[in-house]
C-alpha cells in the first residue's frame, strides 16, 4: 500500500515537473542583471489587458503603450501639450485646420521583422495611416472612433508635415490626439500584427512578456535622445500591500498607483518618496428629479447642513507623515484644470450653517414635526443616501454625511451597494442622493454640467441650465486659452449657485518610489501618462 | 470501468446544463451595461447608432433564451465567447492560466501530503502521547487560520524581514530551472498546503484509529506480522478511503484557481484571472472561469471515484 501512495505521489510529482515546463507564457524576461545595466522595476496594479493601443480603455496598458508608441504630442491631462513626434503645431485662424511639423530623425523601432536593421523615418504618412485606421468603423476603436464624427479631412503636405482639418472648431483635438499612438504604415502593408508583435518609435522597444507576471522593454537605441534606463520591468502586482512590501524590500523602484492605506508599510523606508498628484474631485449629488430636491432650497439647505472641513478631517486623519491626502473642494472642476478657480468657486458655495439650513427649509414650508423630522403637505424629509462599495473612504463620507443631515432634521440612511449596481441606479435616476467622482479631465465640465449629458451617462439626473449650456458650447468653441476658461469658470459658478452636487473633495493619485529613481517628476511630466524618456525627462536610476 | 466512466460522462450533462442555465442568468441579471462595458465609456455619452453597432456585433440584441443557446452551443464546441476588456476569447485566456493554477495546485498537494501523512500516522500510532496532542493543536491553528492572513505573514517574514524569497512571483514554471520555480512557489504553495495539510492531518489520525481497533488488524498482529507491515500493509490503505475524499474535494476547489492566494502572491493562474475579471465586470471571462471550474470539479470527482477502486479492490465500479 505505501508503495502505491509513494508511486502515487511520485506521478503526481511528474506530472507537476512536466506541467511546469510546458506552460503558456513562459518565455524569460532575458538578462536583468542590476550589476550590469540600468533596470527600472515598475509594479503595476493594473494586468496587462490588451497589446492593442488602439482598443484597450485600461490606463494600466497605456503605462506600457507610452513608452513604446510615440503620439503626436503629450498631455498632462489637464490642457498642456507637449512636442512628442511632432515638434511643433498650430490651428488656423478658422479653428478648424491644425498643421503639425514631425520632428527630424524620428526613426522607427529595428531589431523587428517589420524593419529589420533599416533605418526608417516616421513620416506624416504613418500619422495619416493611424488615423484613419481608427476612424475607419471595421477596426472597431470604439474609445477614439469619435474621431470619425470630428475629423473632415488628413492632409500630408509633405513627409514631415501633416494638416488635420475637422468638420467644426475642436478645442479638444489636442487631448485627443495625446491619446493616439502612431503606428508604422508599414504594419498595415505587411499584415503585421501588432498585437503580438508591437513595433512604435517610442524611448523604449518591446521585448517580452510573461502573462499576467511580467512586461520587459528595452532600451530603443535610436530615440533621438538616449534613454537612460536600459530597461523596464513592468511586473503585475495587485494587491497593493504586496507592492508597498515590494517596494520596501527593494524588489521594485516605483508602484504605478499606491494606495495610500499601505503608508504604515513604508513610512519607515527613508529611501521612499510619495508623489500625489492629478486630483480627482469627489461630490455628493441630489437627484433633482426627486421631489425633495426639485426645490433649489432644500438643495442649499442640504449644503448648508454639512460641514465638509470636519467631514475631510475625520475621512483623512492626520497620520504624522506630512503627505497631503486630499484638499477641500468648492467645485467640480479641479484647482489644475482651465476653469477650477477655487476662490471663484468658494465665492459661491453655501457655508457650513445649521442657522442657514434652518432658515431655508422653513422658507420652504417644511416644518419639523413630533419626531424632529422636517416634514410638508404629510410627506417626511426621509431618503437614502447611496455609495458605492469600491472606495472605503467614500463610504465613510457617505456615513458621516447621513449623521451630520439626521442630526439636521433628516431622515438619511447612508446605503452602501455594490460599485455596478451603484453607476446603473445613478445612471437610471433611481438614487436620491448619491456620492460619486471623477471627470476630472478637460472634457469633464462638458459631460458634468451640460444638459447633453445629464441623466444619460453623467451622474447628475435632472439638472438643467441653458445659460450653463450656452456658456460650455461658447467654450467649447472658443479657441483662446484665458476665455475658454473664464467662460467654463462661469459655467461652474452657476452650476454651483444651483447647489446640484455638494463638491466634497479633491483626492490624489499617489505614486511611490525609490529615492534612487532620479528625474521622474520634471518640467510638468508629473504623471504616469508621459513616455519616461522624452523631451521633459530622462529617467535614471542613481547608483545605491 | 469504461461503461461506467462513460455513465458518469452523460449524467454529468444535465448538471451542467443547470450550472449553465444559472451562471448564464445570474450574470444576465447582474447590473451594468454591456455596451459601456465593451467600449470602454462609463463617463462617455453613448451615441444609439454606437450603441445598435455594437450590441447587433456582440450578439446582446439578442432575446435571453437565444443568447444562451448560444452561447451553450458556442461552449460545447470550445467556444466560451469573447471577452469584453480584452477582446480575446474567453477559452484561450482560461487556458493560458491553467498550467500555472495545476503548478501551484499540485505544489501545494505535494507539501500538504508530506506534512499530513506522517503526523496524521504517527498521532495515531502515538494516541493520547504529546506528539498526538501537538498535531491536534497544529491542526486546529492550520485549519483556522485565513489563507490572506498566513500568505502575509509569511512574506512579511521571508520576504521583507529575512530577505530569503522575492514577495511575488516572476517565474511561475521551471523553464528558468528548478531553484527558481522552487523560489517562487514556494510561499504560495504554503499558504494554501496549510489548510489541506492540517484537515488531512486530523482526517488521518481519526481515520487511522478507526482502522488500528479493527479486528484484521488485530488479526495481523497476532499472526506475528511486523508492525510497519501491520500499518503500511493493511491499517494505512483502508484508512486512506475517507481521506481520498477530502483531498477529492480540495484538488477540485483548487483547480479552480486559489482565487485569494494567487492575487496575494501575483500567481499568474485563473484565481488570479477571476479576480481581475469581477473587478472589471468582464462577464464572458467570469462565466467562463465558473463553467470550467465545475468542469474541473466533475472530473475530479469522477478520478476519485476510479481511485477508491485502485486504493480498494472491494469496490467495483461497474457493479
Amino acid at each position: 500500500m505505501f508503495k502505491r501512495l509513494l508511486s502515487l505521489s511520485l506521478a503526481f510529482l511528474l506530472i507537476c515537473a512536466s506541467l511546469a515546463g510546458c506552460g503558456a507564457g513562459s518565455e524569460s524576461s532575458g538578462a536583468t542583471d542590476k550589476h550590469q545595466e540600468k533596470v527600472l522595476t515598475v509594479a503595476s496594479n493594473m494586468n496587462l489587458t490588451t497589446m492593442d493601443p488602439w482598443k484597450s480603455t485600461s490606463s494600466g496598458d497605456f503605462y506600457i503603450f507610452y513608452q513604446i508608441y510615440s503620439r503626436l504630442v503629450e498631455s498632462d491631462g489637464r490642457g498642456k501639450y507637449y512636442p512628442d513626434l511632432a515638434e511643433s503645431w498650430e490651428c488656423a485662424e478658422d479653428g478648424r485646420t491644425w498643421t503639425f511639423k514631425l520632428t527630424p530623425k524620428f526613426y522607427w523601432q529595428r531589431g523587428n521583422e517589420l524593419f529589420g536593421d533599416e533605418l526608417v523615418e516616421v513620416t506624416a504618412d504613418d500619422v495619416a495611416y493611424t488615423l484613419r485606421y481608427i476612424m475607419d468603423p471595421a477596426n472597431a476603436c470604439s474609445r477614439l472612433e469619435d474621431l470619425r464624427s470630428v475629423v473632415d479631412e488628413i492632409k500630408v503636405v509633405d513627409e514631415k508635415t501633416l494638416q488635420i482639418v475637422t468638420k467644426d472648431i475642436d478645442v479638444l483635438m489636442l487631448y485627443k490626439l495625446a491619446a493616439i499612438c502612431v503606428m508604422p504604415a508599414r504594419a498595415g502593408e505587411k499584415g503585421w500584427d501588432l498585437m503580438e508583435k508591437p513595433v512604435g518609435s517610442g524611448p523604449y522597444k518591446w521585448e517580452s512578456n510573461i502573462i499576467d507576471t511580467q512586461v520587459v522593454l528595452a532600451a530603443n537605441e535610436d530615440y533621438f535622445i538616449k534613454p537612460n534606463i536600459d530597461k523596464i520591468v513592468y511586473r503585475f502586482v495587485t494587491e497593493s500591500s504586496v507592492a508597498a512590501m515590494a517596494l520596501a524590500n527593494k524588489e521594485v523602484d516605483l508602484i504605478t498607483t499606491f494606495a495610500y492605506s499601505e503608508m504604515p508599510a513604508v513610512k519607515d523606508s527613508d529611501f521612499i518618496k510619495i508623489y500625489g498628484g492629478n486630483s480627482s474631485c469627489r461630490w455628493m449629488g441630489m437627484n433633482l428629479t426627486d421631489e425633495l430636491f426639485s426645490d433649489v432650497r432644500v438643495r442649499r439647505a442640504v449644503a448648508s447642513y454639512i460641514d465638509v472641513d470636519a467631514l475631510l478631517a475625520a475621512a483623512y486623519p492626520d497620520d504624522g507623515t506630512g503627505v497631503v491626502q486630499a484638499v477641500r473642494a468648492y467645485g467640480q472642476i479641479p484647482p489644475e484644470n482651465p476653469g477650477g478657480d477655487q476662490e471663484r468657486a468658494k465665492a459661491v458655495t453655501p457655508v457650513y450653517s445649521v442657522e442657514n439650513g434652518d432658515a431655508l427649509m422653513a422658507e420652504a414650508g417644511w416644518k419639523k414635526n413630533a419626531a424632529g423630522i422636517w416634514e410638508k403637505d404629510g410627506k417626511t424629509a426621509s431618503f437614502e443616501l447611496q455609495v458605492g462599495t469600491n472606495d472605503p473612504v467614500r463610504l465613510n463620507c457617505s456615513v458621516l454625511i447621513s449623521t451630520m443631515l439626521n442630526g439636521c432634521g433628516f431622515d438619511c440612511t447612508s446605503k452602501a451597494v455594490e460599485w455596478g449596481t451603484h453607476i446603473d441606479d445613478m445612471d437610471a435616476g433611481r438614487c436620491a442622493m448619491f456620492i460619486d467622482g471623477g471627470f476630472s479631465g478637460i472634457d469633464g465640465p462638458m459631460k458634468v454640467m451640460h444638459t447633453d449629458n445629464t441623466g444619460i451617462m453623467s451622474p447628475n439626473p435632472g439638472y438643467s441650465d441653458t445659460e450653463v449650456d450656452a456658456l460650455l458650447e461658447r467654450a467649447w468653441t472658443t479657441t483662446d486659452d484665458a476665455a475658454r476658461a473664464e467662460l467654463i469658470a462661469q459655467a461652474q459658478e452657476k452650476w454651483i449657485g444651483a447647489s446640484v452636487y455638494v463638491p466634497l473633495y479633491f483626492s490624489y493619485n499617489f505614486q511611490a518610489y525609490n529615492d534612487r529613481v532620479t528625474d521622474f517628476y520634471s518640467n510638468g511630466a508629473n504623471s504616469m501618462s508621459f513616455a519616461l524618456a522624452s523631451r521633459l525627462r530622462n529617467v535614471d536610476l542613481a547608483a545605491e | 470501468m469504461w461503461t461506467y466512466i462513460l455513465r458518469r460522462i452523460l449524467q454529468a450533462i444535465p448538471t451542467l446544463l443547470v450550472i449553465s442555465f444559472l451562471i448564464f442568468s445570474l450574470l444576465y441579471l447582474t447590473p451594468g451595461d454591456p455596451v459601456e462595458l465593451i467600449m470602454g465609456t462609463e463617463d462617455e455619452q453613448i451615441s444609439p447608432e454606437q450603441r445598435a453597432i455594437v450590441e447587433r456585433e456582440w450578439g446582446l440584441d439578442k432575446p435571453f433564451l437565444i443568447r444562451y443557446f448560444n452561447f451553450v452551443f458556442n461552449a460545447a464546441r470550445g467556444d466560451l465567447g469573447t471577452s469584453y476588456v480584452t477582446s480575446k476569447p474567453v477559452f484561450a485566456s482560461i487556458m493560458e492560466r491553467y498550467p500555472a493554477t495545476l503548478r501551484l495546485a499540485g505544489s501545494a498537494m505535494v507539501l500538504a501530503l508530506l506534512i499530513s501523512l506522517p503526523l496524521g500516522i504517527t498521532a495515531a500510532l502515538r494516541h493520547n502521547s504529546i506528539i498526538d496532542s501537538l498535531a491536534t493543536a497544529l491542526a486546529t491553528v492550520g485549519v483556522s487560520l485565513p489563507k490572506f492572513w498566513f500568505g502575509l505573514v509569511l512574506i512579511i517574514t521571508l520576504s521583507l524581514k529575512l530577505h530569503l524569497l522575492p514577495t511575488t512571483a516572476t517565474v511561475n514554471d521551471m523553464s528558468q530551472g528548478f531553484w527558481p520555480f522552487f523560489k517562487a512557489v514556494i510561499m504560495p504553495a504554503s499558504s494554501l498546503a496549510l489548510g489541506m495539510a492540517a484537515t488531512q492531518t486530523r482526517m488521518i489520525r481519526s481515520s487511522m484509529l478507526d482502522v488500528l481497533n479493527q479486528d484484521y488488524v488485530r488479526y495481523a498482529r497476532s499472526k506475528g506480522l511486523k508492525e510497519r507491515a501491520v500499518i503500511y500493509g493493511h491499517a494505512l490503505k483502508n484508512a486512506l478511503i475517507p481521506v481520498i475524499t477530502v483531498i477529492g474535494g480540495e484538488v477540485g476547489g483548487m483547480m479552480g484557481g486559489a482565487v485569494v492566494t494567487e492575487s496575494i502572491f501575483s500567481w499568474p493562474g485563473i484565481g488570479r484571472l477571476a479576480v481581475n475579471s469581477i473587478s472589471k465586470r468582464d462577464y464572458p471571462t467570469i462565466q467562463g472561469i465558473t463553467l470550467i471550474m465545475c468542469i474541473s470539479y466533475m472530473i475530479v470527482n469522477l478520478l476519485i471515484d476510479i481511485i477508491y477502486a485502485w486504493v480498494d479492490p472491494r469496490i467495483r465500479l461497474d457493479k
